[in-house]
């Protein structure tokens, strides 16, 4: 256990003579790229905000769309005509019964 | 809007000193001043350990030139996450962790481009009657796998104990274990026992 121990003391020494220092650019790229997250103001909890808002603002804007929607929405036609039609083929009779709005039956009169 | 009275600021937001702190809270929002506070600290505690960190990085990576993003995005990682650092836990080893994140991240990504090749080893530094030793011991980390490199560098490079390594790494203490006596098996033929 001591061996390990004076080996890996040994080994760390070794390890530890090689020492690089961070390079300037390497620096002033983090403060460059972390002042601009500072002005950002990221935090992970400002997603919060996010999610709080997102599903009112889609309730609301769905609710506008179908307010919009409804007065556009064409109102339902009258029938202008109820049209029936069948061919006697053999004769080469076509028979088209049809009713018009402006029609009305002489029993009525 | 933007009043002496104004004491933070989100995404162009901003709230006053008297709006309910709870509303504050909730939406994420940090007062100018505690965000402020909060960076100074992120990089108070980061400075002692900077270098460190960076000779950790550096070596997992073989000496590539990638340890310089490597690096960068560790601090940056940090700094975006620091609100998340429990303060009553241990700073060195969460910085650690993402760094070890960050380096498994890319080696993922460049599966395919790992050089396990003998590492373009700075020795300049080292005193010339220990050149051989440190060539030793480099060649033998640059031949690990990048995660027992991991293990190795955090333990004899940045003086991680097991249980510490075991955190960063979430490997098991047994394996971790297995891979130093592996090294101190490797290396004691090539140090010699009697080394010091």
């Amino acid at each position: 256990m001591t061996d390990d121990k004076r080996l890996d003391e040994s080994i760390s020494r070794l390890v530890r003579g090689i020492q690089m220092d961070i390079p300037s650019f390497v620096e002033g790229e983090i403060h460059r790229k972390s002042d601009a997250l500072s002005l950002r103001h990221i935090h992970p909890l400002s997603s919060r905000l996010f999610w709080t808002l997102m599903p009112s603002t889609a309730a609301l804007i769905l609710g506008v769309l179908l307010l919009i929607r409804a007065p556009l929405k064409s109102p339902i036609s009258e029938f202008a005509e109820i049209r029936t039609q069948f061919e006697i083929t053999d004769k080469k009779i076509t028979v088209v019964f049809y009713q018009r709005t402006d029609s009305h039956h002489p029993r009525e009169d | 809007m933007n009043t002496e009275s104004d004491v933070g600021e989100l995404e162009g937001i901003f709230f006053r000193s008297n709006d309910s702190p709870r509303l504050i809270e909730r939406l994420g929002m940090k007062p100018k001043d505690t965000a402020a506070e909060e960076n100074t600290g992120y990089w108070n505690l980061l400075a002692p350990l900077k270098t460190s960190l960076y000779n950790f990085v550096l070596k997992s990576l073989n000496f590539a030139t990638d340890a310089d993003d490597i690096y960068q995005e560790t601090v940056l990682h940090g700094f975006q996450y620091f609100a998340s650092f429990r303060r009553d836990a241990d700073f060195r080893a969460w910085i650690f962790s993402i760094a070890h994140n960050e380096i498994k991240r890319h080696f993922k990504r460049t599966r395919k481009q790992i050089d396990v090749g003998a590492a373009n080893i700075p020795l300049m530094s080292v005193p010339q009657e220990k050149k051989a030793l440190v060539q030793e011991i480099y060649s033998y980390a640059s031949g690990l796998k990048p995660r027992e490199r991991e293990v190795f560098f955090l333990f004899y490079e940045s003086g991680f104990a097991i249980s510490e390594i075991e955190e960063i790494t979430n490997l098991k203490s047994g394996y971790i274990k297995l891979l130093l006596h592996q090294a101190r098996t490797n290396l004691k033929t090539k140090l010699g026992v009697s080394h010091d």
